[in-house]
């Protein structure tokens, strides 16, 4: 037992010093870091996809050549949704693997944990998908975002439910960190609009909401939205048990559900349940989509057997995106970098990027303050799934009307 | 005698020494980083041995006393003006206390009931923390300030190196006295211990508090040091983590369970890219140490060394 | 539907749900009354369970749900044989000092170990074998799921087999024994290292059984036997280690505060989110007032 002891006590010490030396080596290829959950307690769900998009476009771009006669490697750094984590592997990515830039999260929490990184450390960011308004409001020279922000999601939100006429909206809301912002903000949007809205919380491992389904279901007049603000393994258990109960889907209540519900999952674990529900699509409606939209879809279908929702193709433009600036700026000095994001203009996969506010054009008062460093033609639209198995794509696009495949004036599908 | 007096001042002095001067060598922020958790696991391990491997109390609760300090302190920052020591002096007095409650509690209960006991407490507690997320902010992580204005690791690394080296001196030196002797009577048998003479409930209730304290005080370092605090840490698998630590590096062995903790932390991140599989292992290398190995691994060559059990 | 209807109609929820905890913590009190021994990887049986009939059922296919449960079963006493065998024995023996520690620390690993184990190789997302049966059980505005249902039923049959079998089997009788006096049982005759295997095999097919038929209904993912697990130490200890009588009553009770607590507590807000805490609170109740849970022995 001592010798076992002992060599195992010399294995362990090896390891750590061959990790270490292995840590300090060259590094030739142009390396970026990107930052997701992909094991819980994050939305690994999620994900896992953008990491798959971010590849992609690595791939691509060096099957064109390289960026600058170099690879370019997209190197992982896990948040599992944590802020603590987050910011480790920010610091990993950083000093460890010495990347010139960084793209990505998806947890707001994760993505504000980081950013003093980003500032301390000059290292450029590009926000795939993190709403919090604070993310680009903070002013980060180096913080720049391409996904929707609370604010901006909340107003486009609220407006739908006021058109649709919704005066009785009940939610069930997720604990965790990215759903306690957007319930926050909804909130305080439907209370100034008169709406009446109550919110259960649950933990994120709840398996039974039955209990506090039925309880919402005695509402009289019944509800008119249901929200099942859960992204965790419970997002399709939901919509089973509040349909099974004939609460929502139903002619009196419309099902609201969130982001998780783009995953072709669904319809395993929810079946005939998720048919009416109403899904929120950050990006350009298929109708919108641009040759570079379908052209990257269609190879990702092709290899991982599901199309992308606006999420995957937030990270896939992200992570291009910083590609386009190092090219911009034909160097990795991150200063170069920052200055060509500030100016740059390149279409990708939901739509033409550029950032009209920065250093050399500060937000004016009275414009809010997330607008540093952001693109600003962030689209959202709602879609309601229509048949069994449908992909995100065929569902009918409900809001807003400019996009709108229902007559006018109607504003949502009744389930039957 | 003399001659162990002189391996352990070789061992100690030269760990100290090793310490210290590590930083000098070491520039990577990222490695300064990993040195300073590796450290603060090998605190956590440490109170950890201190309470089951010396007083033989086995509690799940480390952690959530752990977060109690870390919470009371950043908690105390956001909501009162008082002055940041304060705050933090307020947070490791606020998880003594709440272990003295509960090893005033847990005094009756044996084995597996004061398992299951602590069990439950830590995950009440971590189930209250997230859904009072209107004061706690639960997942979305409360804000900390770090302890220096640098975001520079090094004097993290001293700061956590000292609190550790004073730790471990003050729980070895406890342990070395007649509490140590009376700790250990309490494990093998109480209710012997107690009709020697020994005074199990004060005893017991020292342990705990005095592990608290210490847990406390690697609460409050992990709070500021992180700059976040998220319930989540306090799931039973941290606290798996920790203990498993303590037994892989040998539990009745205070400084051989440090040790096992550094290491271990300072492993897993290096095999970071073996994703699940690292704790595959780690649960695989515990069963087995438990299995076979039940002095943990490196506690015979502590031994072996120094040439006396702790 | 209101008052006395849906109070009827939480109620009939949680006693549903409540049989299948039940399930799972009599696996958990048999391997105690027998081992002595608290599990702490009876979650990750459960959990192991709940995969096993996904793999057979939907990875595999072709084949019915219910077979699912009895492949997951079986591969529970497998797995459940081998580790008491590998890992138990000593402490059977007697080699072991301190045998409650060695016992918590040694399940501990084996949870710790299974629950990375899956995760590593199935990966994170959940999965979700196929109804028993579609629809269910109307009444008013409320539901109860078919699937709800059958496993309920299952349960209690599994529940009764399991009481038949220790009642009139001469392997329950010697089971009895070794629970009651372990000495006195292998003077008799009774090996009780056989027992003890046999018993723990049987507690984690229980658990097993307990996954399976849940997973219709919940889905698996690695993480899910935790909060179960949790649950039947609550259950276990409310109705008595090592109580036949105590896991089944105490399962329908939790099944029941769970059920109650989500539906009536006036805070909504917090009312789902608490609803592990409710379990919790009686559990620490018990264990400062009576320890002995309802018909446990005295300590």
């Amino acid at each position: 037992m001592r010798r076992l002891s002992v060599v195992l006590f010399v294995i362990g010490l090896a390891l750590v010093f061959a990790t270490m030396a292995a840590a300090s080596d060259t590094k030739e290829p142009i390396k970026i870091g990107v930052v997701l959950p992909m094991s819980p307690p994050g939305a690994y769900a999620s994900g896992n996809p953008m990491w798959w998009a971010a590849l992609q476009a690595a791939e691509e771009i060096n099957a064109a050549g390289g960026l600058l006669g170099r690879d370019v490697v997209a190197i992982l750094g896990d948040t599992r949704g944590v802020p603590e984590e987050a910011r480790a592997a920010t610091e990993r990515l950083i000093t460890k693997d010495k990347v010139v830039g960084v793209v990505g999260n998806y947890h707001s929490s994760c993505a504000l944990a980081q950013l003093d990184l980003f500032k301390d450390h000059n290292v450029p960011y590009i926000g795939a998908e993190p709403w919090s308004d604070d993310v680009t409001a903070k002013g980060y020279k180096q913080v720049f975002r391409i996904s929707i922000t609370n604010s901006l999601y909340t107003d486009i939100t609220v407006n739908w439910i006021k058109a649709a006429g919704f005066k009785r909206v009940a939610i069930i809301q997720e604990i965790t960190d990215w759903g306690l912002g957007v319930n926050k903000q909804l909130k305080e949007a439907m209370n100034k609009a008169g709406i009446k809205n109550e919110t259960a919380f649950s933990d994120m491992k709840t398996e039974d909401f039955t209990q506090t389904l039925a309880r919402f279901n005695q509402w009289s007049p019944p509800v008119d939205m249901f929200f099942g603000s859960i992204t965790g393994p419970g997002a399709f258990r939901i919509i089973k048990q509040a349909y099974d109960m004939g609460f929502a889907p139903s002619k009196d209540t419309v099902f609201y559900a969130t982001n998780a519900c783009l995953n072709p999952e669904v319809w395993e674990a929810a079946g005939k349940a998720a048919k009416y529900i109403v899904v929120t699509q950050i990006g350009l409606p298929p109708t919108a989509y641009t040759e570079v939209t379908k052209r990257e879809n269609q190879k990702f279908k092709e290899k991982y057997g599901r199309l992308m929702n606006a999420t995957v193709m937030e990270a896939y433009d992200s992570f291009m995106l910083m590609c386009e600036a190092i090219k911009d700026a034909g160097s990795t000095n991150p200063d170069k970098i920052i200055d060509a994001l500030e100016n740059i203009r390149w279409t990708g996969m939901r739509g033409e990027y550029y950032f009209p506010y920065g250093t050399k054009n500060p937000v004016p008062d009275d414009m809010p303050a997330y607008m540093w460093h952001q693109w600003p033609d962030v689209s959202e639209y709602l879609f309601q799934y229509t048949e069994v198995g449908q992909s995100p794509e065929d569902g009918t696009v409900i809001w807003p009307p400019k996009w709108s495949q229902l007559p006018k004036g109607q504003y949502f599908i009744p389930a039957e | 005698m003399k001659h162990i007096q002189i391996r352990k001042y070789i061992l100690f002095g030269g760990g100290i020494l090793i310490g210290a001067l590590i930083p000098l060598v070491v520039t990577s922020s990222y490695w300064l980083h990993v040195f300073a958790m590796a450290y603060f696991y090998g605190l956590l391990a440490a109170t950890w041995s201190f309470l089951d491997g010396y007083a033989g109390q086995f509690s799940f609760g480390n952690i959530a006393l752990l977060l109690i300090a870390g919470y009371t302190s950043a908690l105390l920052a956001k909501f009162t003006g008082l002055p940041f020591f304060l705050n933090l002096i307020i947070g490791v007095i606020a998880s003594t206390l709440i272990g003295l409650i509960i090893g005033l509690l847990c005094l009756r209960f044996k084995g597996a009931y004061l398992a299951l006991f602590t069990i439950a407490f830590a995950e009440g507690f971590r189930i209250i923390i997230n859904t009072e997320h209107q004061i706690t902010r639960g997942p979305a992580g409360l804000h900390a300030d770090g302890f220096f204005e640098t975001t520079s690791q090094v004097p993290y690394y001293y700061l956590i190196f000292i609190i550790l080296v004073i730790s471990i001196f003050i729980m070895y030196r406890i342990l070395k006295s007649r509490w140590g002797l009376f700790f250990m009577a309490i494990r093998e048998d109480d209710e012997v211990a107690s009709a020697l003479g020994v005074n199990i409930v004060r005893y017991k209730v020292i342990a705990f508090v005095v592990t608290s304290a210490f847990c406390g005080v690697a609460g409050v370092f992990y709070t500021h040091f992180n700059q976040m605090l998220t319930p989540n840490f306090g799931e039973i698998a941290t606290m798996g983590l920790v203990i498993g630590m303590a037994i892989i590096g040998g539990v009745e062995n205070l400084i051989a369970a440090t040790i096992g903790g550094i290491l271990l932390e300072f492993g897993l991140e290096s095999l970071r890219e073996l994703g699940a599989w690292r704790m595959v292992a780690f649960g695989a290398i515990l069963m087995i140490v438990v299995r076979f190995a039940r002095n943990g691994l490196i506690a015979p060559l502590y031994r072996k060394f120094i040439g006396e059990e702790v | 539907m209101h008052g006395l209807e849906y109070l009827f109609m939480q109620a009939a929820n949680g006693l549903v749900i409540g049989c299948l905890y039940a399930l799972m913590a009599l696996g958990l009190t048999l391997i105690f009354s027998v081992l002595k021994v608290i599990n702490f990887a009876h979650g990750e049986f459960y959990m192991i369970g709940g995969y096993m009939s996904y793999f057979l059922v939907t990875v595999i296919g072709g084949v019915n749900p219910f077979v699912g449960v009895i492949f997951g079963m079986v591969v529970l006493l497998v797995l459940g044989s081998t580790f008491d065998y590998l890992f138990l024995r000593p402490m059977h023996r007697g080699d072991v000092d301190r045998p409650d520690e060695y016992a918590i620390l040694v399940t501990f690993g084996l949870s710790f170990f299974l629950q990375n184990l899956v995760l590593a190789v199935a990966g994170p997302f959940p999965h979700r074998t196929p109804s028993f049966m579609e629809g269910g059980v109307r009444v008013g505005t409320f539901m109860i799921s078919a699937d709800r249902l059958i496993a309920a039923g299952l349960a209690l049959v599994l529940m009764f087999a399991l009481l038949m079998f220790i009642k009139l089997s001469w392997t329950g009788m010697a089971m009895r024994a070794v629970s009651q006096d372990r000495d006195a049982a292998s003077v008799t005759g009774i090996n009780p290292l056989r027992m003890a295997n046999f018993t723990f095999a049987l507690g984690a097919a229980l658990a097993g059984a307990s996954g399976a038929l849940i997973a219709p209904i919940f889905s698996v993912v690695p993480d899910v036997g935790v909060l179960p697990s949790l649950r039947s130490f609550i259950i276990v200890v409310l109705g008595g280690m090592g109580s036949i009588k105590g896991a089944i009553l105490g399962g329908i009770i939790i099944g029941l505060v769970e059920s109650l607590g989500a539906a009536f507590v006036p805070d909504i807000s917090r009312a789902l989110a608490y609803r592990s805490l409710y379990g919790l609170m009686i559990f620490v109740l018990v264990l400062l007032f009576r320890p002995r849970g309802l018909f446990g022995e005295a300590q």
